[in-house]
Order: structure tokens, then C-alpha cells, then sequence
């Protein structure tokens, strides 16, 4: 009807295609940046969780067991703004700052109280926002609500000394970048069915609340049903669990599990048992129960005397099946209903299983995986941290108020020690362990420090996610890539080795939820007509056209329409009445509503009746800037879905491919790739190993780190000198700023084979491309010194250089200042002085004049720069600081500019790594008719095994950019196609093949064959051979076995190892061995007493050898044996076991 | 055209511009026209900043940095022939190795102050840096090599020396952005056969019907057929000319274009192997012809050295 009323014209007009559509990536992007995902977890624990925290039952009084009027109350909790105190002035502080200074980046945490001084009530509360005591300082992510840095254009963020481009969601911790890896666990709170060990099948729940986790197992043995948990040392039959839990009628059980006959059926064995145990009533089953728990020998029951008056076994038992058995299923005053209600879902969900095995659960599936966060993280360390604060308070106020007299009124306020929160959230973010008591939770590597080799490495960092799986396993099923990770998770970015397939990457669109307010939607799901639970008998709840909904894994009740239901609560998401992130879904007659944190989900457009609500108007508002992307959510075009709702979805890929039953369109397909994947041109093009590759070898490719690089002191830093933009981009390109910040250069390559220096992958470059400083880089390398003081009140000085020495330029100080730190500028050899530091002499008694003691009281203690001999660089940079603590800090930064050399690595982003092999003059390199000589020469064996056909389309499409003076687009899925390029390279006169004729260099005659040659994005990879090159004639040893030392950093020998000696044993070359295994590292020469066979000694000034055991100078005999060798003997007769040597000629 | 006398050698020279020359090079064998192009790349000497002493750098470039890019900038050298190379010299006269140049810029201005070739001092008249625009502009409008850019405050204060060298010691002594040739291409078309084709009169109704390059009339086919342009086909006077055959890229595009009509033979494209174009474009540190000139004294004195005589002993260019 509605099209008879519509203006005739717009009905036969031609349906618009969203063309643009990719513009909403950018506004997506906008309003949500590249790591949203941490800082919305962080933003939610310091706006949210953090209160919960403190108004939890457990934390929120702090008592005292000996004087009951006295109490402490938080009623309000504030995070403020970045700050450090410093000479009792508090100061704002900037993340750069903070980088430079070695601090930490941190705001502190402020609460509003109520206490009782005394007989009186004193109330602190919040001025402006401040709370009224400080109780500590908890470390801020970068770009968080509480930072800086939020909502800063480019121009004030360049004043604060930030980079605009860079994406925050990290922590500064005694100034270094600390990332909080994501982490990836099984779901809580949700019965998985699983097929254990044996072949059984199972049910089991990890139950996680605040106070506690639990893992609670449903297990079936010889056909009967059991209830498996740590706190009980015996499985317990199902029926008798039910029956403790009040459920005594047994016809009410099998209702509520299911009264169908097949179900029925298989229940017969679990009901016999039970009246076999003897079991009937509440009271028996609870004593049956009582008898399994496990003992836990606690002190209290150890201590003759002190019952545990009060409370029987069977009570104990009854409330380890209250409050530990799922213990996220809440059991108000002992009504055991819900959680009845619950194990017999459980078990209704095995018997399910056992009739059809398709119903047992995928770990692996992606739905049933939660990410965990910085925010989660954290408020676990902090409400841990937190509670050992108020322990700590509760001991004291025990202490003070047990003794009758006092001096003075207590006041619990000046006991509060702001160390405990703050020192124990930096040290687990600074070290990466997480410990957590009340969970015995002990995690090691959960932070790392963000990598900034490059700008992708960074960003790559932020999107990683490690799961708990160990890595020595070697099951294949957690590695694998899985369906369900499809446009969440990047099927490319995973690392080679031992992590394979457990380090994952999220996609580009990919969002983490944070937990959302569970009430209003279970209230919003009763008023939507699900009945509750104790509503219905137990033969109602299971009726056939009904369905169970859970919420978050919990039952609500049911529901008589499920499609209607779920479909008006969608309705009511995408109108904004609930949040965004609520997920609804329908699975085998059940209704799931999720709106826990840390389900992946991601953005689609929604379809009604096969067409997209969102149409080519809104997106050219959004090109205008009249509206963003949270207006397309808010006005439902656009939604959210995570990994389980999208089952209930069918998605188009693109728009064509719409029909009547699409309920979603995607927004562009290349989004399925994450960061470092998507700065591969045409990877669909490449065999998909290929693709991982250039993921992993990205992050080394040198190049612009930063806007404020030159402003960072990184201990390590590698900086491309000349830098350029791809000319084939990809739209995740130009998003996520890798064109601002590119690590490569375009090379004009050729792929032939020339003067075999090329074989194996090497590559043959071009002397002049060099000198004009094609791969050029440049290396800084931090020093840092630090100057101490001690605990006599003595210090470190730093003393300026004698005047002859700064003359002489041999002398190690010549490079020092007046101040005695090394100039600015100056070249610094191995050896040279960078900081010439004194030391008192004297650091632990007290000293009568301290800051004023002679020179002979202070031993000199310079810092000397430690590099490869005969490499010199130059001073960079001297930075003078002190830390928060005090700490003076004197770092020196050290540069070096480089020119590449054989044996530098260089990448293409096609996964085609290799190593120059020779470097030939211009004039001995093949060049073109129009005057092209190539930087770069390839083999073309690279191609045919490696596939990577992406390559060979960036050199064409790069080469048509260079003529049409415009970058090419290589988008995955997309980009420009071949016949384009192709009509481009045409029309500019060269061949659509992408092949030139050349002339050999070095006789001038032309090649037999045209050779394939245009431009690739080369980088540069941090691998050079100047770092790894090493070589030793002699040098220095180690000292218990008097072996040459391991390693280049030592200036090691070089081993002749085992499969070399095979070699030579093999060949007969016995002296060739003697020389190297002994002769040429540890001989010694040994006297061995011919008597008794054990070693001897010579004495040193007569010269004459003796054995002290015999007494005797005559029959002692020289020989020459590896120390090692002497060594073991000698070890051997520390242990009583006596080796001798019986000599057959002496 | 001078012939060369006991090799038949001979220079055309095509075209010559300020910093460019085309020129045909007859009668010589291709090592011989590939050894003046390496020459030409590699041994003529030219002037070249090689030694700077930094005094102040407060830019955000390094001194390394600097030193690199001021090295690549092209010198006027027309007084390379008067140095001498440092490491050929034993005398205590700097003059006769070295040129001075400075560079004292200070950004005093709220703007961007972009630092230029044309803000280099020379302490000599006749080398200055390529295209010198005069005293220090400050703007890139002049025409200079940008160094570097300055903010408010920010100075740089160098001293640099000129020195003689060649493009085989490093890439900014070598005069020559381009230094190429081919084989000059013999391209013969067959008229017989040529006539043989269709001509406009019988393709005309079809040619605006079909699509132009799958169905055109076969010689404006050809045409098409050839990326590197080389013929022209007039429809209305049906004549077919050869138009640029210095634009040959030896693709064998025609050729297969002229067997896929059946009619092999018609146009045949050959290198003619004594006869070589050279393309050279100078720096613009030398004027072009005396690259050439030089490359050319090079290689003889080379080959007095060894005791050869060339071809070229005789040769003129006028």
C-alpha cells in the first residue's frame, strides 16, 4: 500500500547501492579508535566496577572484634586526574613525562568515609570531585576517561609531547610502555557438555562471583548421574544432591528434568540408586552429603577446645550446597528452587547429548570464549589489594582499641597506607604477575612491554590476545582456526612456532563488551512475559511449544513465544532501550539473553524486508559530518552482534547477495583482517602461510615509529632515514595512519637472475640507490646512569675530566663536559667515558660532613660505552632527570647511521624475506630503454613455490601509480583490478605484462627475455649483520673451566660441536681434534702421581712435581688433559669417589 | 655527420637541450657504445660536498642526515678539471682540492623557514649549486634543493668542502640522471601486404557498431596493438606512416598482432646492431655534451694506457 501513496517517479527509479559504504569505517573508527576495546574495559572499572568493588557486603565496613561501636564506611569512591606529589606540591603529570621521567603514569584513588573517632561519627566526604582520604594511586591507561590525553586535537596533543597517531590503551609504569594482553577463557557461568576421558558425557559449570569460583561437574557413570565438586571426596548420585536441595518427591525430579518417556528412561538407574543408598528425605540426603564433604583441617578444628559450636556436618553441608555448588546460581534464606531448577537443565542437557551427540558443546567455538581485559584484570588486583588494605586496617584498629588506656583518640584515618594499593598495582602490572588470593589466581606474562620497533608493532600489540591453553600441549583443536571467529578474530596475524594458533588477533570492526546492569533487563524479560520460575510447577517447565531463557546462565524462567520475545527484545536494543552489546539469541528451545564483558562482537548493517535501513542519504550526512556512527546505532541502521547471535542471523557479504531472509549486510569484507594483516596489498591474492609471514615480520620492519620519536628515549630504536608511503595502499591503510607512518620505501625491482649473488632469496642491490639512501636507518641505543644516594647520606658525584685528558683525543675522556657527561655530538668509541661517576668509598657509616668530603673519599666509577670494536656512533641526546622517587637519572642516547650491507634483511609484504647478497654499481646493472635502472634485483625463483601471485599485482599496480601519478588501491577483496592497471601501463606506453627490455650493464647487449620490473614497498627488517657479525682468534675465557666463553656479547669462540667432530672422527683427522677440542681451548697441564694414580702438583719455585697422598717427588709424571677434565676428578673426590689414572708410560 | 674514418664510426646528434641529448651512434660494436655509457655514469669527474663540519644543528635532522643530503646536491663543476682528487694529491695546498661552501641559517619567523641549496655560501664563484637561485630566498618558490626546515629559533651553522671525485666512488658525483641507449630499431613494413588489409571503405559500418579495438579496421588494429605507439593510421586518407620509431620497446606486440591477422611479414621490427640511440640527461652539473665529450677523452686515454686505438681517435661532433 505504502508504494501506491509514493511519488510514481521514485518507484521506477533505479535502487541505490551503498557505494560508500566503506565510509563507515573511518566514522567507526572515529568514535571508537583502534583499541577501543582496553579502554572502555578501563573506563568501566574506574567509572563503575571500582564502586561495586567498594560497596560489595565484604568490603564495604571495615570493624573492629574488640570495640563493637567503632566502624569504618567507604560510601564513595573517585579516581582522579593524572598527578604526582612531589616536595608535597601536587602536580599534574603528561604520559610523556612520565616516559621520560621513569615514573608512573597514575591518578590517585580517593573515597569518601564514615567512621567513628571515639564516641563521635565523622563523615569525609568528596570537595569537587575529590574524594576526602587518599588510599592510594592506581596506574592510567593511555587515552582512558581519566587521562590527559582524551579528547585533545592533534595540535594540543603535539603540545603534551604525544603522538596523535598513537592509540593509547596502555600503561606508563616507572616509565616503561606496559601492555595488558587480552586474555581468551572458556566462558563462565555456562554449562558446557563435554565427552570426557572415557567416553562419557558431561556437564560442567565454572561458576565465578565476586567472593568465589568454582568449577562444579555433572558426570555420568555406568548410566547414572552424578554430582562432582572439590569440596565433596565422593561423586553424589544427582538424586540425592536434589533431594538435599529439598526436591524430596522423586515424580518432581524427573519432571523437572523431563518426563518424556526417552528421557525418562535413561533416569531409571540415577532413581534406583537412590533408593538403594537409602535415601528419602532432605535430612538423609543432607547426612549423605555431610559424610562426603572433604575435610578441611582448618586451624579452628585443630585447636583442642574450640568447637565449631553452632553448626553440624549437616548444616556445613547444607551450605556448601548453598553458597559453593554453582555458586552464581544466588540461594536467598535456603529456597534451593532455582538452583534445583538449574542442575536439572544440566542434566536435562546431558540426557539431550546422549540422545543426539550433536547437542555436546565446541570448546573451540568462539561463543564460548570471553576475553578478559585490563579493566577486569585490574579491579580483580584491585578489590584483592583493597581488601588486604582494610585487613590491614581492621588489625590495627584490633590492636589500638584492645588496650584499655590510650593516650591518644584513635583516629583509623592516619592508619590507612596508600603503599598497599599502589604498590601492589604497579608491581603486578610492571612484572606481569597476577597474583590473587582469594581466587588462587597466579598468572605469569599477563603484560608485556608495548614493542616500538614500529608503529604496526605497537598496534599490533594492543590487538593481541593470548589464551591460557599451555603451549607444550599438542592438541590440535585450540590452535585451529574456527568458523565462528569469522570477522572477529584475523585469520592471518598468529606467530609462527610453539604459540601457533594460541596467540590470536583481533579483526578491524572487532569490539569486547563490558558488563552491563543484569536488572533491568531480567525485569524488562518478566514484563516481556517470561514467567519466573517459581511460577511454575515442574511439569510446566518444560512445556513443547515454551522455552527455557537464560540470562548471563542463569535460568529466568520461560517463555510461552520465543521468536516473539526474542524478536521485541531485539527490537527494544536497536530503539536504544537497552545497551548495545545486549546479545539475544534462540538454540535448541532456549533463549539466551548475554550482557556479561568480554563476548566479541562486532557492527553490521541491519536489514529489513531485503533492504539495507541504512541508505545513501545517511552515509552522505556522515561524509558531511552532520551525523557519526553512534547515530546509526542509536537509530538502530546499524548493530552490534556477537559470535552466537550472528547463528541466528544470515549476513550478506555485499549488497548484491541480499535476499528476502537477509536480516544483516556486512560493512566491508576487508575487515575480516586485523591491523598488521591489512597492510598487505591484494592478500587474496597469496597463499595464505604467506600472508601470516608479513604479519609477523611487519612488526621488524624499521621505520617511523612515531610523531615524537625524536623526542622518546627508548632503550632501543631503529628509524628508517627517508621513509615513504606505499603507492599500493589499502583502505586499513589510510586508517589506521600507516601512510603517516610508513616502514619501508618503494623499491624498483626486477625480478631476474643476475651475477648469482642472488640465489637462495638474496637480493642484488644497487650501489647508487644506496648512496642516495635507499634503506638508510638509523640506530639509537639508550644508556641511562644513575646516581645514587646512600644510606650515610653520602652520594654519587659526576666529576668534570682533567684538561689534559679532554685534549688528548685517545684519552677515554675526551668526549667528556665540563660537567663530566659526554657531549652532545661528539663520536663515541668503544671504551670512550659517557658519565664520569664517583663513588664514595665509604657508602654505610655515617659521615661527619657528607656533602663535602674529599676527593680521596670517592673511588672513581665511570660509565664506559660498550660496543662492537671498531664501530663508533655518535651522542645523541643527554637527558637529565629525576623520578618521583628522587632518583637522579643521567640517560644518554647514542646514534649510528647506517647504510645497508651484505647481509642486511630486507622484506617485501608478501612474506618474501632475504638478505642482500652483493651490492653492485649502477653502471653494472641492467637498465631499461627509458633510462630505469632497478634499486633491487629479485630472483624470480621466489615466485613459483611461495604463490605469492599479490606481489607480482603490487609491482603492476605500482608501476601503473607511477605513471598515472596516483596511489593504487590493493584492498583485500577489492582493490583495483588487473585489467585496470593493465589498461593504465598500456596507455602510458609500456606492456600490459608488466615486462621491460633490458640491457645488461657490464656488455651493454640486451636481455634475451623482457624482465618483469616496476616498484614494491620494501622494508627494511631490524636483522642486521652488523649486530650478529662475530669472529675470535683469542680471547676471553671462562673461569671455572677455563673454556673459551659462548656467545657474541661475550666475544665468544666459535663451537666446533658435536656433528663437527662426527665430521672429523669420520675422516680420521684425530690431531685436527686434539687441536680443537683441547689444545685450543682448556689444556692444562696436570701431575699425576703414577702410584696412586690420583693428581699431584708442582711446587711453584722448586719446580719439582709431588703428590701429597704418597709423599712422594719420584714417581710423579706431567701430562696435558683438558681443565675440564681435571675439574671433573677433582668434583668427583669431593664426592668420595677417588678417579686415578694408571699411566702406561710416565 | 662526420664519419669516423677506419670504423665507419658516426654521431647523429638528434636533439640537444640544456641538460638533455639524443644522438645516434653508428658503426661502433656494443661494448664499445657500453662502455661510454658506464664512463659517462661512473669516471667523469664532477664536484661534490664530501666533508661538512657541523657547528650548530638545532634542526630536527640529524648531522649525518644533513651531511647526506648535502652531498647529493649537484655543484656546478665546471671546475672539476682544474681539482685535483684528495687522494690523488700530495701537496700541502688545500685550494687544489678543496672548494668551500657554509651554511648559516637561522628560522627567526613564526613560519616554517625551509632551508635551501640557494641558501649556501660558496667561497667560489664557479661552483655553486645547480639552478642557484641567488641569496638565500627562504622559500621553495626559488627553485632550490630543500636541506631542511627550521622552526622559530631552530639554526643551522655548517661548513662544508667540495671536492672532485667520480660516480664510482659514490652516486653524487656521477653527472648523469640517465645514461642510456638501445639499439636504433629497423622497422620494416611491407607495402604490398600493407595494401592487402582492409581498408576504411569495407570496415566503416562495422567500426561503429563494434567495439574500436576488437573490431576496428585491421590497420587502425595495428595501430592499437602496439603499447609503445610507434604508427599512426589516418581513417580518412587510409594511410598508415610510421611516426615514432624511437619509441620502440622491442614488445613484439605488432609482430604478433600481424601473424594473428595472417599475414606475417607485413611489419617487422628489428634492433639494428651497430647502430646505437643514446639517451642522456645530465644533472645539470655539466652541461650534457661535455659529459659526452668527457666520457669520450675517458675512454681513450684508458685505451692509450693499454695501447689501443678507437674508433674514436678521429671522431668530431659538430
Amino acid at each position: 500500500m505504502d508504494c501506491l501513496t509514493r511519488d510514481p517517479s521514485k518507484i521506477t527509479a533505479p535502487i541505490a547501492t551503498l557505494e560508500d559504504k566503506y565510509e563507515l569505517l573511518p566514522a567507526f573508527l572515529k568514535v571508537r579508535g583502534l583499541v577501543r576495546q582496553h579502554i572502555d574495559s578501563f573506563n568501566y572499572l574506574v567509572n563503575e566496577e571500582i564502586k561495586k568493588i567498594i560497596h560489595a557486603k565484604a568490603n564495604e565496613r571495615v570493624t573492629c572484634d574488640s570495640d563493637p561501636n567503632f566502624y569504618l564506611k567507604y560510601t564513595n569512591i573517585h579516581v582522579g586526574r593524572p598527578s604526582v606529589e612531589e616536595d608535597y606540591v601536587v602536580e599534574e603529570i603528561t604520559p610523556q613525562q612520565c616516559r621520560l621521567r621513569d615514573m608512573t603514569y597514575a591518578a590517585p584513588i580517593t573515597v569518601d568515609v564514615e567512621y567513628t573517632r571515639g564516641k563521635e561519627i565523622v563523615t569525609r566526604q568528596a570537595k569537587n570531585g575529590v574524594g576526602g582520604v587518599v588510599i592510594g594511586r592506581i596506574p592510567l591507561m593511555l587515552r582512558s576517561s581519566r587521562c590527559v590525553l582524551t579528547g585533545k586535537n592533534e595540535d594540543e596533543l603535539a603540545r603534551l609531547g604525544e603522538c596523535p597517531l598513537d592509540p593509547g590503551g596502555y600503561f606508563i609504569v616507572k616509565g616503561v610502555e606496559k601492555v595488558i594482553l587480552i586474555q581468551e577463557q572458556l566462558s563462565k557461568n555456562r554449562i558446557i557438555i563435554e565427552v570426557d576421558a572415557k567416553g562419557e558425557i558431561g556437564a560442567s559449570v565454572t561458576s565465578s562471583t565476586h567472593e568465589r569460583k568454582s568449577k562444579t561437574n555433572i558426570v555420568v557413570k555406568h548410566g547414572k548421574f552424578y554430582l562432582r565438586h572439590n569440596t565433596f571426596a565422593d561423586d553424589i548420585p544427582i538424586m540425592i544432591v536434589l533431594k538435599a536441595m529439598g526436591l524430596e518427591s522423586d515424580q518432581e525430579a524427573v519432571q523437572m528434568i523431563g518426563s518424556e518417556p526417552a528421557y525418562a528412561m535413561l533416569l531409571g538407574p540415577t532413581l534406583q540408586e537412590c533408593q538403594a543408598a537409602g535415601v528419602f528425605t532432605t535430612q538423609q540426603a543432607l547426612e549423605y552429603c555431610a559424610n562426603k564433604v572433604r575435610v578441611v583441617k582448618t586451624h579452628m578444628t585443630n585447636r583442642p577446645g574450640v568447637r565449631n559450636f553452632g553448626r553440624s556436618r549437616v548444616d556445613e553441608a547444607r551450605d556448601i550446597l548453598a553458597g559453593v555448588v554453582l555458586a552464581h546460581v544466588p540461594v536467598t534464606s535456603y529456597d534451593f528452587r532455582q538452583k534445583c531448577a538449574y542442575i536439572s537443565i544440566m542434566v536435562r542437557r546431558i540426557l539431550n547429548a546422549m540422545l543426539d551427540p550433536t547437542q555436546i558443546d565446541d570448546k573451540d567455538y568462539y561463543g564460548n570464549k570471553r576475553l578478559e581485559l585490563a579493566g577486569q584484570l585490574i579491579a580483580l588486583l584491585f578489590e584483592d589489594c583493597f581488601k588486604r588494605l582494610n585487613a590491614d586496617l581492621k588489625r590495627q584498629a584490633d590492636a589500638v582499641l584492645s588496650k584499655a588506656n590510650r593516650a591518644t583518640q584513635f583516629d583509623i584515618l592516619k592508619c590507612i597506607r596508600q603503599d598497599t594499593l599502589s604498590n601492589g598495582l604497579e608491581h603486578a602490572i610492571s612484572s606481569g604477575n597476577w597474583t590473587v588470593k582469594r581466587f588462587r589466581m597466579e598468572r605469569k606474562g599477563v603484560t608485556q612491554v608495548l614493542s616500538r620497533l614500529s608503529f604496526i608493532s605497537a598496534l599490533g600489540m594492543m590487538t593481541r590476545i593470548t589464551s591460557q591453553f599451555e603451549k607444550t600441549r599438542k592438541v590440535s583443536g585450540p590452535r585451529a582456526l574456527q568458523p565462528s571467529q569469522w570477522g572477529m578474530l584475523c585469520p592471518s596475524d598468529t606467530p609462527e612456532g610453539e604459540s601457533c594458533g594460541l596467540v590470536k588477533n583481533l579483526a578491524l570492526m572487532t569490539h569486547v563488551t563490558t558488563d552491563d546492569e543484569e536488572e533491568p533487563l531480567r525485569r524488562l524479560a518478566h514484563a516481556l512475559g517470561v514467567e519466573p520460575l517459581t511460577w511454575l510447577n515442574a511439569g510446566e517447565m518444560h512445556s513443547p511449544s515454551g522455552a527455557h531463557v537464560l540470562m548471563n546462565g542463569s535460568l529466568l524462567g520461560v517463555h510461552a513465544q520465543p521468536e516473539a520475545f526474542s524478536h521485541a527484545f531485539r527490537k527494544l536494543r536497536r530503539a536504544g532501550r537497552i545497551g548495545e552489546f545486549v546479545s539475544v539469541y534462540t538454540a535448541d528451545g532456549c533463549v539466551y539473553i548475554s550482557s556479561d564483558g568480554g563476548r566479541v562482537c562486532r557492527p553490521l548493517i541491519i536489514i529489513e524486508r531485503g533492504e539495507p535501513l541504512l541508505t545513501q542519504e545517511h552515509l552522505d550526512e556522515l561524509k558531511d559530518g552532520h551525523r557519526t556512527f553512534n547515530d546509526f546505532l542509536r537509530e538502530g541502521l546499524v548493530e552490534y552482534l556477537d559470535v552466537n547471535e550472528e547463528n541466528n542471523s544470515y549476513i550478506a557479504l555485499y549488497e548484491d547477495e541480499v535476499n528476502d531472509e537477509t536480516t544483516h549486510l556486512e560493512i566491508e569484507p576487508f575487515t575480516l583482517l586485523g591491523v598488521c594483516a591489512g597492510i598487505i596489498p591484494y592478500p587474496h591474492h597469496n597463499q595464505s602461510p604467506r600472508n601470516t609471514y608479513q604479519c609477523a615480520m611487519g612488526k621488524q620492519a624499521m621505520g617511523n615509529i612515531a610523531f615524537n620519536q625524536l623526542n622518546r628515549m627508548d632503550t632501543l630504536m631503529y628509524l628508517l632515514v627517508y621513509p615513504q608511503k606505499p603507492i599500493v595502499k589499502t583502505k586499513t591503510i589510510e586508517l589506521i595512519g600507516y601512510d603517516r607512518l610508513g616502514a619501508g620505501q618503494n623499491a624498483t625491482i626486477a625480478v631476474m637472475s643476475y651475477s648469482g649473488y642472488d640465489i637462495e632469496d638474496a637480493i642484488v642491490m644497487n650501489r647508487a640507490s644506496l648512496d642516495r639512501g635507499f634503506g638508510r636507518c638509523t640506530v639509537l641505543r639508550k644508556y641511562s646512569a644513575q646516581v645514587k644516594k646512600y644510606s650515610n647520606r653520602t652520594m654519587d658525584r659526576i666529576v668534570g675530566p682533567k684538561d689534559d685528558h679532554r685534549a688528548n683525543q685517545n684519552s677515554r675522556h675526551h668526549l667528556l663536559d665540563d660537567d663530566g657527561i659526554a657531549a652532545v655530538g661528539g663520536r663515541i668509541k668503544p671504551g670512550d667515558i659517557y658519565v664520569n661517576k664517583q663513588t664514595p668509598v665509604n657508602t654505610r657509616d655515617p659521615m661527619a660532613n657528607p656533602h663535602a668530603m674529599p676527593d680521596t673519599m670517592y673511588r672513581s666509577n665511570p660509565l664506559s660505552y660498550k660496543g662492537p670494536a671498531g664501530e663508533s656512533a655518535i651522542v645523541d641526546k643527554v637527558l637529565l632527570t629525576m623520578t618521583d622517587e628522587g632518583q637522579f637519572n643521567i640517560k644518554t642516547l647514542v646514534r649510528q647511521t647506517r647504510r645497508p650491507e651484505v647481509g642486511d634483511k630486507f622484506s617485501s609484504r608478501h612474506g618474501q624475506k632475504g638478505v642482500c647478497g652483493i651490492i653492485l654499481d649502477q653502471e653494472d646493472f641492467p637498465f631499461s630503454e627509458r633510462g630505469i635502472t632497478p634499486d633491487l634485483i629479485m630472483n624470480p625463483h621466489g615466485f613459483p613455490s611461495r604463490m605469492t601471485v599479490g606481489k607480482m599485482i603490487e609491482l603492476l599496480g605500482g608501476k601503473a601509480g607511477l605513471e598515472s601519478g596516483r596511489f593504487h588501491d590493493g584492498t583485500a577483496f577489492g582493490g583495483d583490478t588487473v585489467e585496470a592497471i593493465q589498461q593504465t601501463l598500456v596507455e602510458s606506453g609500456y606492456s600490459y605484462k608488466g615486462k621491460d627490455m633490458l640491457h645488461c650493464g657490464i656488455t651493454g647487449e640486451a636481455l634475451e627475455v623482457n624482465v618483469f620490473m616496476g616498484p614494491v614497498y620494501y622494508q627494511k627488517l631490524k636483522h642486521m649483520v652488523q649486530d650478529k657479525m662475530h669472529a675470535r682468534a683469542r680471547g676471553p675465557r671462562v673461569v671455572l673451566t677455563r673454556q673459551p666463553t659462548e656467545g657474541r656479547a661475550r666475544d665468544g669462540g666459535l663451537r666446533l660441536g658435536e656433528m663437527e667432530r662426527d665430521c672429523l672422527i669420520g675422516y680420521g683427522a684425530s690431531q685436527l681434534i686434539l687441536e680443537r677440542l683441547m689444545i685450543s681451548s682448556d689444556q692444562f697441564e696436570a701431575q699425576v702421581c703414577t702410584k696412586c694414580g690420583l693428581l699431584g702438583f708442582q711446587h711453584h719455585i722448586t719446580r719439582r712435581n709431588a703428590c701429597t697422598l704418597c709423599k712422594t717427588e719420584a714417581e710423579v709424571a706431567t701430562l696435558k688433559l683438558p681443565y675440564a677434565c681435571k675439574l671433573l676428578f677433582q668434583e668427583l673426590q669431593s664426592m668420595n669417589i677417588a678417579p686415578r689414572l694408571s699411566l702406561t708410560e710416565a | 655527420m662526420i664519419p669516423g674514418e677506419e670504423t665507419g664510426a658516426s654521431v647523429t646528434v638528434a636533439r640537444l637541450e640544456d641538460e638533455t641529448i639524443i644522438f645516434d651512434l653508428k658503426g661502433v660494436d656494443v661494448s664499445l657504445a657500453n662502455a661510454l655509457r658506464r664512463l659517462m655514469i661512473a669516471d667523469v669527474p664532477t664536484v661534490s660536498i664530501d666533508l661538512v663540519e657541523v657547528i650548530e644543528n638545532s634542526s630536527v635532522l640529524c648531522d649525518e642526515f644533513l651531511a647526506h643530503r648535502l652531498g647529493l646536491i649537484p655543484l656546478d663543476s665546471t671546475k672539476a678539471s682544474e681539482l685535483v682528487k684528495p687522494y690523488e694529491y700530495t701537496g700541502d695546498d688545500d685550494t687544489a682540492t678543496d672548494v668551500h661552501l657554509e651554511l648559516n641559517v637561522r628560522c627567526q619567523s613564526d613560519q616554517t623557514r625551509d632551508v635551501t641549496s640557494d641558501d649556501l655560501i660558496s667561497h667560489d664563484e664557479r661552483v655553486k649549486p645547480v639552478s642557484f637561485g641567488g641569496t638565500g630566498g627562504g622559500s621553495a618558490k626559488s627553485g632550490g634543493i630543500l636541506i631542511a626546515k627550521l622552526r622559530k629559533n631552530q639554526q643551522l651553522s655548517l661548513k662544508c668542502i667540495a671536492r672532485k671525485g667520480t660516480g664510482k666512488d659514490h652516486a653524487k658525483w656521477s653527472p648523469v640522471a640517465t645514461a642510456v641507449f638501445k639499439y636504433t630499431p629497423l622497422i620494416d613494413i611491407n607495402h604490398g601486404l600493407l595494401n592487402s588489409l582492409n581498408g576504411k571503405s569495407q570496415t566503416r559500418i562495422l567500426y561503429h557498431n563494434f567495439k574500436r579495438h576488437n573490431a576496428g579496421p585491421e590497420k587502425a588494429a595495428i595501430v592499437e596493438s602496439d603499447p609503445s605507439k610507434m604508427f599512426k593510421y589516418d581513417a580518412d586518407t587510409d594511410t598508415f606512416t610510421l611516426t615514432s620509431p624511437e619509441s620502440c620497446t622491442y614488445d613484439g606486440e605488432v609482430m604478433k598482432k600481424v601473424n594473428e591477422l595472417g599475414k606475417p611479414g607485413l611489419i617487422d621490427v628489428r634492433p639494428g646492431l651497430d647502430c646505437f640511440t643514446f639517451i642522456v640527461e645530465s644533472t645539470g652539473v655539466l652541461k650534457v655534451e661535455e659529459v659526452v665529450l668527457q666520457a669520450v677523452h675517458i675512454l681513450q686515454s684508458k685505451l692509450d694506457t693499454i695501447g689501443v686505438s678507437s674508433c674514436f681517435d678521429k671522431l668530431e661532433i659538430q
